[in-house]
């Protein structure tokens, strides 16, 4: 015990007497620090508890420092003692220090969040070697901007040309289940081509040989990091272990570490071999495309490679893909995927932001810099070299710049995930990182050029005055030009505008949540939980075996006590997953756009529309008589047949899904719903129609969610669906369990933290017009110190000072608004009002009276004190 | 009014008083502390100490170095007879004008 404590007491004393051998200097500092030495000794042998010692310890090396400091017999640590000095008249004067660190901290907390974002997105190299050199390839049509996935003809095609690549590399998701364990998990699994993570140039972070052992046609893996360390608490000897995926053996090769998972958002990647992929499936567009250019190949050369094989294409499979052409993109440019023109909003908006932050504290600094230069010309008169007095007003802002770097950051660190969240890309390595050197260096160098753009003029204009004459005059004595006024007032009216467009776009995003919040959605999400499935291929191989195993698994939840109804559905009415299907309209002429269509389409058990209460329009719901012998039925929603069947009837109309080569008979349409907000939840409800899961084959016909409406407690419900799916078959994969109401907060989350980020912003807008004003009539109020006490003199009352001091930036106050409203009204305009509802004239007028009101707030304590000025001080001081 | 005293100067004059031949910064510190409950830093003693040193009032000598403290050798200081008189001075100074006042001074702090 007791060599431990005093093992613990000489190392507590060592940092406190390193901290005080650098503060205190000079040719005493021997002595005392020999004294401070006895003190903690003598602390320690009285029994004083180590951590009080220390904590007297410090106190002592302070106090002592300061001394010291004050004492200049020797010469202490300068920078300490300005820090010292400085800090406590910034303590003193917080209405100088208050608004410039407020003004400063939004300003480096802004800017370096929008950094973090760009850097993550576009400035921070591709996590891959030569990143720059790989080009995502895809199709795109004439009559759609969409870009779409390669059908396997095309990357054959591709594959065939020489000279063009040095690897190609191919994805697709695939929905994948790990079993063999207790509880199956469900995967974000990707199939992809055996070179993938060779065009990558991607090194896993265990094992490899994907590719050779792939190409031999071996079901082999690679697992994503996080997979790896939470299914198989990373395992360092996973590589060459046996997993089940899909109840079938795979063996895993490697690891690929998060940084350079592509996409970002798999779990596990299965090889898919084109020979493998059957012919009716030749020409479904569904691949993600990855090629690494050969060494001296342009892209010029790239797009021309691909206008010849998108003409072999053609003439190959004539008729097949009308107007298409093949575009390369980089892989940068594949996972931005246009959000990018969000960035450069951002970094405009922030770019304007910073130079009115800073223009803000420069104001103030001119006004606290006026107030100061007898003091300034005193220590001039003395001798003080210009360097020193430089220095001595630059220690103020390396003050309240590191403040402000430090709350900036702490502040990007929150704000900067939440924008990069907002702009919805999810790429490889594009995480923001605040708190490495790139983001901390950005924040250090704003704040640095923050200061220096702020600090160095007043200062340099400090030190160049004549110094007889200030000093006789007391200071106040010089004027500002007319220049400098009317720049003053310019930097009001563009914070002003700033305002408003900021508060009106605010008031307009927050409407608009608040009207979704409480708008009808098309169904009853309330008291619905939703539980998703999926028949794995190995146990129910043929289309009867999985569409039974629904069938009975609907039944069996359905029979459940205290259930108000059940069903199933492809896809949930709302989320991010839903399924466009290409749609042909009988008895349109094959040249009218409408043959070609897309709609949203839902593959259903019965059951599924009463079970979110979609109400029914006109003829029939789906029922057990629906099967697969039946005739084929479907059902529309109302817009669907609006949309198509203007004006008519449409029970009994047919339309069918169109590919290029499989034929898909006719569907009678039986039934027609209302429409449902399945388009996210902000958009226009698209159309949609709805097929029977026994009459419909898709890619995703083996996945189900099964949705039921009860008043019990949902999460008993859930444990009881649970083991009743357990009791059909214990091997199912139960992946998301959840409440219908909450998946449609969810989905209102983006647009919720759009709103807030708005918000936000508007509030720094807000308070650095609020300082801004500030600054600038305390500085007016300084200037005219000496009119203003003749005034008094002449027996002006108070409240007649504050009005005119008030009154002098009415003008550019009013001038900003109205450029704001205007502003404000053309983004209003411009804007797609499925984004953003047009802003009402209430929602204008409340944004300009705000802003008076905050910009004449803001002017009253500087008009308050002119007001109290001392007539016979200000006259002396201001009219000689 | 060359030997005017501030009161930590006084302070540190008595304390000189009491430790005659131990008093070195730490030991001063500590009978401050008890006497009085004040914390004073050992920089301020330090300087204050030179300053009455500039005065003559007191002395300052070297000691040995102790062992424990990285080498680092004590200063010394004793009272001078300018020292002493000039705290005699500002002590009777302050008692003079006290004389009969001490009840008064309660009530008016109270009150």
């Amino acid at each position: 015990m007791m060599p431990r404590k005093a093992e613990s007491r000489s190392s507590c004393g060592r940092g406190l007497r390193r901290l005080a051998a650098w503060l205190i200097r000079g040719d005493a500092a021997r002595f005392i620090l020999a004294d401070l030495d006895d003190a903690l000794a003598g602390d320690l042998e009285r029994g004083v508890p180590p951590w009080r010692a220390r904590l007297r310890m410090s106190a002592n090396i302070f106090a002592s420092a300061l001394s010291v400091a004050r004492s200049w017999q020797w010469s202490p640590a300068p920078l300490f003692v300005e820090l010292v000095q400085s800090s406590r008249t910034l303590a003193r004067d917080l209405a100088f220090s208050l608004p410039a660190l407020i003004s400063m901290t939004l300003t480096i907390g802004a800017t370096t969040a929008v950094f973090g974002v760009v850097d993550a997105v576009v400035l921070r190299p591709l996590p891959y070697p030569d990143g720059e050199r790989i080009r995502s390839v895809h199709v795109s049509y004439a009559a759609r901007a969409q870009q779409f996935g390669l059908s396997a003809a095309r990357v054959a095609a591709l594959a065939a040309e020489e000279g063009l690549f040095t690897s190609l590399g191919w994805n697709r998701d695939a929905a994948m289940t790990l079993t063999g364990r207790d509880e199956p998990l469900d995967l974000n699994g990707y199939r992809i081509g055996p070179d993938m993570f060779v065009t990558l140039g991607a090194e896993p972070l265990l094992g490899g040989g994907f590719a050779e052992r792939a190409r031999r046609g071996e079901r082999v893996a690679y697992l994503h990091e996080g997979l790896w360390r939470q299914e198989f608490g990373a395992d360092p000897t996973i590589v060459g272990q046996r997993i089940q995926v899909d109840d079938l053996p795979t063996t895993v090769v490697g690891v690929i570490s998060a940084k350079q998972a592509f996409p970002a958002d798999a779990d596990i990647w299965l090889p898919l071999l084109l020979e493998s992929i059957p012919d009716n499936e030749l020409h479904s567009g569904n691949m993600t495309v990855l090629v690494r250019l050969a060494p001296g190949v342009t892209d010029a050369e790239l797009a021309r490679r691909l206008d010849r094989i998108t003409e072999n294409i053609h003439t190959q499979y004539p008729g097949s893909y009308p107007d298409s052409a093949m575009r390369a993109i980089t892989l940068r440019e594949l996972v931005v995927d246009g959000a990018d023109e969000l960035l450069v909003v951002l970094l405009g908006a922030v770019t304007l932001l910073f130079v009115l932050g800073s223009a803000n504290v420069a104001n103030l600094v001119l006004v606290r810099n006026r107030r100061q230069r007898v003091m300034v010309a005193t220590r001039a008169a003395l001798g003080g070299s210009r360097a020193m007095i430089v220095r001595w007003l630059m220690t103020e802002l390396v003050i309240l710049g590191g403040l402000a770097a430090i709350g900036g950051t702490l502040l990007a660190a929150n704000l900067a995930p939440a924008l990069l969240r907002l702009t919805q890309i999810v790429g490889p390595g594009m995480d923001v990182r605040v708190m490495d050197p790139r983001t901390l260096g950005f924040a250090i160098l704003v704040t640095l050029l923050g200061s220096l753009a702020v600090a160095i003029l007043p200062a340099l204009a400090a030190t160049r005055m004549d110094l007889s004459s200030v000093l006789r005059s007391g200071g106040l004595r010089a004027s500002a030009g007319r220049r400098a006024r009317r720049s003053q007032g310019l930097l009001i009216a563009g914070q002003a505008a700033l305002g408003v467009v900021l508060i009106v776009i605010a008031t307009q995003t927050l409407g608009e949540l608040q009207r979704l919040r409480t708008r009808d959605e098309g169904f009853r999400a309330q008291g619905v939980l939703s539980v998703q499935t999926r028949a794995p291929e190995s146990r129910y191989a043929a289309r009867v075996q999985f569409e039974q195993l629904f069938r009975t698994l609907r039944e069996a939840v359905a029979e459940m006590p205290g259930i108000d109804a059940a069903g199933g559905t492809s896809h949930l009415p709302i989320g991010q997953a839903r399924a466009s299907f290409s749609i042909s309209i009988e008895d349109l002429p094959p040249d009218d756009p409408n043959h070609m269509e897309a709609a949203h389409g839902y593959v259903v058990l019965p059951g599924y529309l009463e079970t979110v209460q979609v109400p029914l329009v006109a003829g029939r719901l789906f029922d057990d008589s629906d099967t697969p012998d039946a005739e084929p039925v479907a059902m529309v929603s109302r817009s669907f047949a609006e949309h198509y069947w203007p004006g008519e009837s449409v029970l009994g109309k047919r339309l069918k899904r169109r590919t290029y080569t499989s034929p898909f008979p006719w569907i009678t349409i039986v039934g027609v719903v209302e429409d449902v907000h399945n388009d996210g939840i902000e958009g226009a409800p698209k159309q949609a129609f709805y097929m029977p899961h026994g009459q419909t084959a898709t890619s995703f016909s083996r996945r189900m969610f099964f949705v039921v409406r009860s008043k019990r407690p949902l999460d008993q419900i859930a444990a009881e669906v649970r083991s009743r799916i357990a009791d059909v078959d214990p091997d199912l994969p139960i992946a998301e369990i959840a409440e219908l109401d909450q998946v449609l907060r969810d989905s209102r989350a983006t647009r919720r933290l759009a709103s807030v980020m708005i918000a936000v912003f508007a509030a720094v807008g807000l308070t650095l017009l609020a300082t801004g004003t500030y600054g600038v009539v305390a500085f007016a109020v300084a200037q005219r110190r000496g009119e203003l006490g003749l005034r008094c003199a002449l027996g002006a009352e108070g409240s007649s000072i504050v009005r005119l001091v008030l009154r002098a930036n009415l003008g550019y106050l009013a001038a900003g608004t109205v450029l704001g409203l205007a502003v404000a009204a053309a983004i209003s305009r411009a804007v797609d009002p499925g984004v953003l509802p047009p802003a009402a004239p209430a929602q204008f007028a409340i944004a300009g009276a705000l802003l008076i009101v905050v910009g004449l707030a803001s002017s009253l304590p500087p008009a308050l004190r002119a007001s109290r000025l001392d007539p016979v001080s200000s006259l002396r001081s201001g009219l000689r | 009014m060359n030997d005017y005293l501030g009161e930590f100067e006084q302070i540190l004059l008595f304390a000189l008083l009491e430790l005659g031949d131990e008093a070195y910064g730490g030991a001063i510190r500590q009978a401050i502390e008890e006497r009085t409950g004040r914390v004073a830093s050992s920089g301020a003693i330090y300087t204050a100490m030179a300053r009455l040193a500039d005065r003559r009032f007191v002395s300052a000598r070297i000691g040995q170095p102790v062992p424990g403290r990285a080498g680092r050798p004590r200063k010394y200081y004793s009272l001078e007879p300018a020292g002493a008189r000039a705290l005699r001075r500002s002590y009777a100074t302050i008692q003079a004008m006290a004389g009969g006042l001490a009840g008064k001074l309660d009530d008016a702090a109270e009150g």
